[in-house]
């Protein structure tokens, strides 16, 4: 077994955990993790045998918040990363079979939103309405960060589009869009998974980031994020309650990101087509 | 009925391509016809508008190219360049068919090969799944494939070089075109398998009654499989023949130093005749004779003053001075016998 399909197969079993842990680690461990405790008694409380992580300045359970961010912000990550691959590769393979002139208006659309930081965007975007949903705030985020994803499929489909088995599909005279969707898409979906892979990763840090600064998912909805933002005023005295879930962000980025770069490097898509 | 109209007639043909290093006349001025059943053989070395040729009698060019004003693609007595682009899609793999060069590539990798014959039939006649499946079986078998309802399950890189190229002929004869465009479709086979499958081509056009324009730059392909030759050099057809005028007197020093390049078994010579240099890019053929620079026989006629094609006997036509100058011809001795 070759080392990258090592390393693949090893991202895939952490990052399944993790997103096992999210599903049924609230019922295992069936602690409401909003539900606050006496302060004067239960309040930063080091790990123990009833609190196995702890608990907050506000006494309430650290694994069980540390698992219900799990569920938001994997399912922030995934929601995040699915509209991004819709919009970029919708978007990237038109843009790869338009005309010259509609190819170039995608792409100038595509450099503008890579050259606005998106941070700032989102910072804005949550400032003006306020505090968002989660969800809202996921598909805000997939909505911002669909650019380099298209330009990636964009690439990718030209430079099937211009190899020999398109060109032998038209010139069966297939229609544009049955070249598009049966013989473009199932070559491209190896780069469209591996970017939204990435997309998903991004999604969960730049929450973490937005949180950090008060604007991630409304209080006291438990994230990644959102725990590290209330941890962080007690760093010195608690510090688990932040390094746990930088912990958990750090597993699940690393895992996904490994996983993006095995399925791109490694899959049999990347030697076909191409050759004019 | 008779019919003395031609089944593809091209007239001025030129394709150029509009780049940043200058417009590239790929194909530029040509002109022949191709008669029901017959197969014609396309000869040039590599950017001589071979391809390009190819591919805009599918209209299949791609910007920056351009197929430019004044060009005259007729194919079955319908102008092809004033259809929309609807009817054109309906040609293809219809009525004009093509079969490519690398039959690796020219496969999608993702599905299997019956699956893309039968896509032939579902595109051109709204074929049921099954009903499609079935006709791509059968035409998988005619094509000498070996239990061909197995194989048609398989996926390109299943299959061997030799088999994938007679998926690409069964996808390319499956609806019986008048006219099928054989792009180099051997040269990326061993040459056991080439002859295979160019008796398999023979065979399928006899069946179906294609014609057949079959792009090579292999004689020995050409007199085993054309009635005629035509040999392209810088975007222009600068000589047409039938193949044993061809063979036998060669009326350009272009086909004669590709006849003289050739191996020839019998010979005692241990070196081959090479055309010495290149052919220069398209966005700068030389003035004049586009040859001249490479041409054993140039004087100064052929800068200041482009060839026209000439009849040198009927059917045979060359797009050299040498052939209105008979001293200058005689002395150049092309059809001389290679020693």
């Amino acid at each position: 077994m070759s080392a990258p399909l090592r390393r693949v197969q090893v991202a895939a079993v952490v990052l399944g955990a993790v997103v096992l842990a999210a599903i049924i680690g609230p019922w295992l461990w069936h602690v409401d993790p909003n539900a606050v405790g006496p302060l004067a008694t239960a309040a930063g409380l080091p790990p123990s045998a009833a609190h196995p992580l702890g608990t907050d300045e506000n006494a309430r359970d650290v694994l069980a918040r540390l698992l219900a961010g799990a569920r938001i912000s994997l399912a922030f990550g995934l929601l995040a990363a699915s509209v991004a691959a819709v919009v970029g590769a919708a978007v990237g393979i038109l843009a790869a079979l338009s005309r010259p002139w509609v190819d170039r208006a995608y792409m100038s659309v595509v450099d503008l939103g890579l050259a606005i930081p998106r941070l700032l965007v989102l910072i804005i975007v949550t400032a003006g309405f306020g505090r968002l949903p989660w969800g809202w705030l996921a598909v805000t985020m997939g909505v911002t960060g669909w650019f380099g994803l298209a330009r990636l499929v964009r690439a990718r489909t030209r430079e099937l589009a211009s190899g020999d088995f398109s060109v032998a599909a038209f010139a069966l005279g297939a229609p544009t869009w049955r070249v598009a969707a049966r013989h473009l898409l199932p070559n491209v979906t190896g780069t469209i998974t591996a970017a939204a892979v990435l997309a998903f990763a991004n999604a969960i840090t730049l929450e973490a980031a937005l949180s950090f600064i008060g604007q991630g998912v409304a209080i006291p909805t438990a994230s990644w994020g959102s725990l590290i933002n209330e941890g962080r005023a007690q760093l010195g005295v608690t510090p688990w309650l932040t390094v746990l879930p930088a912990i958990a962000i750090a597993i699940t980025v690393v895992a996904a990101g490994a996983l993006a770069d095995g399925v791109e490097r490694g899959a049999p898509w990347r030697s076909t087509g191409g050759a004019a | 009925m008779t019919d003395t109209t031609a089944l593809l007639e091209v007239r001025d043909l030129a394709v150029y391509f509009r780049g940043a290093a200058g417009v590239a006349r790929a194909v530029d001025g040509v002109s022949f016809f191709v008669d029901k059943g017959e197969t014609v053989a396309l000869v040039g070395e590599s950017g001589s508008g071979k391809s390009v040729t190819a591919l805009s009698l599918l209209r299949l060019i791609d910007p920056p190219g351009r197929i430019e004003p004044g060009s005259v693609i007729r194919f079955e007595g319908t102008d092809l360049l004033a259809l929309d682009e609807e009817r054109m899609r309906q040609l293809r793999g219809r009525r004009i068919a093509m079969v490519f060069q690398e039959p690796m590539t020219a496969l999608n990798p993702v599905f299997t090969v019956g699956d893309q014959v039968a896509e032939v039939a579902r595109i051109h006649e709204g074929a049921s799944r099954a009903d499609a499946w079935k006709r791509a079986v059968q035409m998988l078998a005619r094509t000498g494939i070996a239990d061909a309802e197995r194989r048609a399950r398989d996926y390109p890189h299943q299959l061997s070089g030799g088999m994938r190229q007679r998926v690409l002929l069964a996808m390319a004869l499956l609806l019986s075109p008048a006219l099928v465009i054989a792009d180099e479709p051997t040269t990326a086979l061993d040459d056991t398998i080439q002859a295979q499958i160019l008796d398999l081509l023979r065979t399928l056009q006899q069946e179906t009654g294609s014609a057949v324009l079959l792009i090579t730059h292999d004689f020995g392909v050409v007199a085993e499989m054309a009635q005629r030759v035509l040999v392209m050099y810088g975007g222009q057809v600068v000589e047409a023949a039938p193949v044993r005028t061809l063979f036998a007197a060669p009326a350009h020093p272009y086909t004669a130093g590709l006849l003289r390049a050739m191996p020839r078994i019998g010979s005692r010579r241990t070196r081959l005749d090479a055309i010495p240099g290149t052919v220069p890019p398209a966005t700068a053929w030389p003035s004049g004779c586009r040859f001249r620079d490479r041409c054993a026989h140039e004087w100064e006629k052929c800068a200041s003053e482009a060839p026209v094609p000439i009849e040198v006997a009927p059917g045979h036509v060359a797009r050299c001075h040498l052939v209105s100058d008979p001293a200058r011809r005689a002395a150049a001795n092309l059809a001389g016998a290679p020693t």
